[in-house]
């Protein structure tokens, strides 16, 4: 027969070495652990120590800090990010994560805050892409020949904006100087003023 | 019944059928427990679909009820005093061997291959579960299952990526930020001790990454693309609209970039897309016309240029112009190529 408690601590504190080596990323799951060992410490046998754990029998503590974990890096990533959606959408899944209460909880209030995180990253994707395609119409029209197809590339300009502004109703040009749209730029702020001044042009 | 529906469902008796071997069948902890999952199981039937279920199952706390019994079970002793037995160690593998029963012979004879047969090496050994999932952890086993593949998965990619010529048979793959990426989050799975950190790791890197991408995608369109595909569409249009695009664009690039043909194409960015995209494309076609170098290739260009420039005023190349804005610094143009093979980390600080 196994010794529980010897076996239980030796497993805890794998565990709890792992979490310590980033402990910045584990918040939670460090906590659970030094919980655990804590009981485990407290425990005078097995029956002790099954009698003493109580809810914790379940490891669903282990789980939500888990998800807890996970979902509070990927918001101090996007933070770092300057990305607002993707903030939203992990801040969501944190929530849901934290209000858990059991298993059943856990598994599916997280399937369904996934589903509604996902669009909000797709549309958040999205934003990128067309200050991307921005940049590039405005291009096309200033290097566009005289005639119908320079103003036909006002088209180009005026529909990527358009879909941008309903996607970021708050989008400006000044927005390329503000994360996460800064990282697309790739020409400093005279350049960009230049481009903005077409863009103004083209919008008249 | 909805295959989410009876898919939660098939989830709790899994966990339940534990306590039912722990218990006996007879024990007042289990009696209740199957009680309250009969209930459960009625409701799914009843519910129209997934979402109806799990909002009646809410409303009447099933969860909750469920999760209670459950633990109360995982701590109740078997009646008449007899020892539960321990669980054993084939037991708490009983998954990683459906999970090795399902992976590809390929994938079985590779690093994973080679993490699971420890799995079951430790099995062996093992006397108890605890034992075994306590070895597991202690070899990092858990979290190598995960990585160990990631990282074969990316090696396999970048291989495939540095290898797209002999697939298209001509042009190759010229993205620097993909390179850095592949590189990156190798990196990062190797050193990645949770499963957590894996997580983590490949989210962020896969963000910096499409950033970097997207960056690379306006960079390459604005300096390099737009301009070529004009100066190709006046091979084959030499209308005096096709003739003014080239002629702007070229202006646009000395005066945004600070660059002319020449200056142009000695930038490593560029070059690397023009040799290994560009060229590897079109380099059969071009070989009839007695054309077998990039070289070549870009000066054969240039002669549609000249001929769009001829009498023209002459450029204006801003030199001051030759750097670009990357993530909140200038570098020069020289040095964009070589700062998408290595980005600054933005996870770090």
């Amino acid at each position: 027969m196994a010794d529980v408690l010897q076996e239980s601590k030796l497993y805890f504190g794998a565990r709890l070495a792992d979490c310590q080596k980033t402990p910045h990323l584990h918040i939670e799951q460090i906590k659970v652990y030094n919980q655990y060992i804590a009981i485990l410490n407290s425990s005078s046998s097995p029956a002790d120590y099954k009698q003493k754990l109580g809810s914790l029998a379940s490891m669903f503590a282990v789980a939500r800090a888990e998800q807890v974990d996970k979902y509070f890096n990927l918001m101090r990533l996007y933070q770092k990010l300057g990305n607002p959606d993707k903030l939203k959408a992990a801040k969501d899944r944190y929530d849901t994560a934290v209000k858990s209460q059991n298993h059943g909880d856990l598994v599916n209030l997280m399937s369904a805050a996934q589903t509604s995180a996902a669009a909000i990253e797709a549309s958040g994707n999205q934003k990128l892409n067309l200050a991307v395609t921005l940049i590039q119409c405005i291009i096309t029209y200033m290097t566009q020949a005289e005639g119908p197809d320079k103003n036909g590339s006002i088209g180009g300009i005026l529909t990527t904006y358009t879909e941008l502004l309903k996607l970021d109703p708050t989008f400006k040009w000044e927005s390329y100087q503000e994360t996460p749209y800064a990282y697309i730029v790739f020409f400093d702020a005279e350049r960009m003023a230049q481009l903005g001044e077409v863009f103004a042009k083209a919008r008249a | 019944m909805d295959e989410g529906s009876r898919g939660m469902l098939d989830s709790y008796k899994s966990g339940i059928d534990n306590y039912v071997k722990k218990l006996g069948a007879d024990h007042p902890k289990i009696k209740e427990l199957l009680a309250c999952f009969k209930d459960f199981e009625a409701l799914g039937e009843k519910s129209g679909d997934f979402g109806a279920f799990h909002a009646a199952a809410s409303a009447e706390n099933f969860y909750g009820k469920l999760t209670n019994l459950m633990t109360e079970a995982a701590m109740a002793e078997p009646a008449g005093g007899r020892a539960a037995p321990e669980p054993t160690a084939a037991q708490a593998a009983q998954g990683y061997h459906a999970a090795y029963d399902a992976i590809l012979p390929e994938v079985k004879a590779g690093p994973t291959g080679k993490v699971y047969e420890r799995i079951f090496q430790l099995e062996k050994e093992s006397d108890s579960a605890l034992q075994f999932m306590r070895r597991l952890a202690e070899e990092h086993l858990l979290v190598d299952i995960s990585r160990i593949q990631l990282i074969a998965e990316f090696a396999r990619a970048q291989q495939l990526m540095r290898e797209a010529a002999k697939f298209t048979g001509g042009g190759g793959v010229s993205l620097p930020a993909s390179e850095a990426y592949f590189n990156a989050t190798q990196k990062s799975m190797n050193e990645a001790k949770s499963i957590t950190e894996v997580e983590y790791l490949m989210v962020a890197r896969a963000e910096i990454a499409q950033l970097a991408t997207l960056w690379d995608t306006g960079f390459c369109n604005a300096i390099y693309h737009h301009f070529a595909s004009q100066v190709s569409g006046y091979m084959l249009d030499t209308s005096e609209e096709q003739r003014q695009r080239v002629e702007n664009s070229c202006r646009y690039v000395a005066a945004y970039f600070g660059v002319d043909w020449e200056g142009l194409h000695q930038i490593e960015r560029v070059w690397d897309f023009f040799t290994v995209t560009l060229w590897g494309t079109v380099k059969n076609d071009y070989a009839k016309k007695n054309i077998h170098t990039p070289e070549a290739f870009r000066d054969y260009l240039k002669t549609y240029l000249d001929k769009a420039m001829k009498d023209k005023p002459p450029l204006q190349v801003n030199t001051k112009n030759k750097t670009a804005w990357f993530w909140g610094k200038s570098i020069t143009l020289e040095n964009v190529h070589q700062t998408l093979l290595n980005p600054p980390d933005l996870l770090a600080g």
